[in-house]
């Protein structure tokens, strides 16, 4: 795992509560990563208010070596339907 | 006019309006495209900015919506999201029934 996906994790877990995140960097560049951010917090929060509390709390990295960040959210309950 | 102002001119002005890299006819980023693409399959007029061109306005679109990356995509003076959210509601069908929300 790049030290930028890692330091993404970081960031996302500090600001979203109670969450389960996953960041990968499917082409291996360091700038292009995807997001998977599954939290109990999500409950009635609208889907771009979702992603909002995770994309500012990436505002600094955007400005630095993150160039796109492919993000999904879920609540617990959205995720499980997902799954099945 | 300040930043803020032309930004609520400009969404207020036109019922769907794009601020992205580039323009409609040759985007410059892929998520941009994205958004194109899903705006004209849909037969939707937009207005568009091209950031790349307007660094004030790249800067004072990111504030406005708090909002970090471009494309971000505006429906009736509300922000409603970047690449990720508009082609998820596209294929949720949330996208058309709000843009057709107005239209009837």
């Amino acid at each position: 795992m790049s030290d930028l996906t890692k330091q993404v994790e970081e960031i996302i877990l500090g600001a979203v509560p109670n969450a389960q995140v996953m960041v990968r960097d499917p082409l291996n560049d360091g700038t292009h990563l995807e997001a998977t951010v599954i939290s109990e917090s999500f409950v009635g929060m609208s889907l771009v208010n979702q992603h909002r509390q995770v994309m500012q709390s990436l505002k600094n990295a955007f400005s630095g070596d993150l160039h796109a960040l492919a993000l999904k959210t879920y609540t617990p309950e959205k995720w499980s339907n997902a799954q099945s | 006019m300040t930043i803020v102002e032309r930004i609520e001119n400009d969404i207020n002005s036109n019922r769907v309006m794009l601020y992205m890299k580039g323009i409609p006819a040759a985007p410059m980023c892929g998520f941009s495209d994205t958004v194109v693409k899903i705006l004209q399959q849909l037969g939707v007029e937009f207005g568009s900015a091209n950031v790349l061109e307007d660094t004030e306005l790249r800067e004072g679109i990111k504030n406005f919506s708090d909002w970090p990356t471009i494309p971000q995509l505006y429906v009736d003076g509300n922000f409603i999201g970047g690449c990720d959210i508009v082609v998820e509601m596209y294929q949720s069908g949330e996208l058309q029934s709000l843009l057709q929300a107005r239209d009837a």
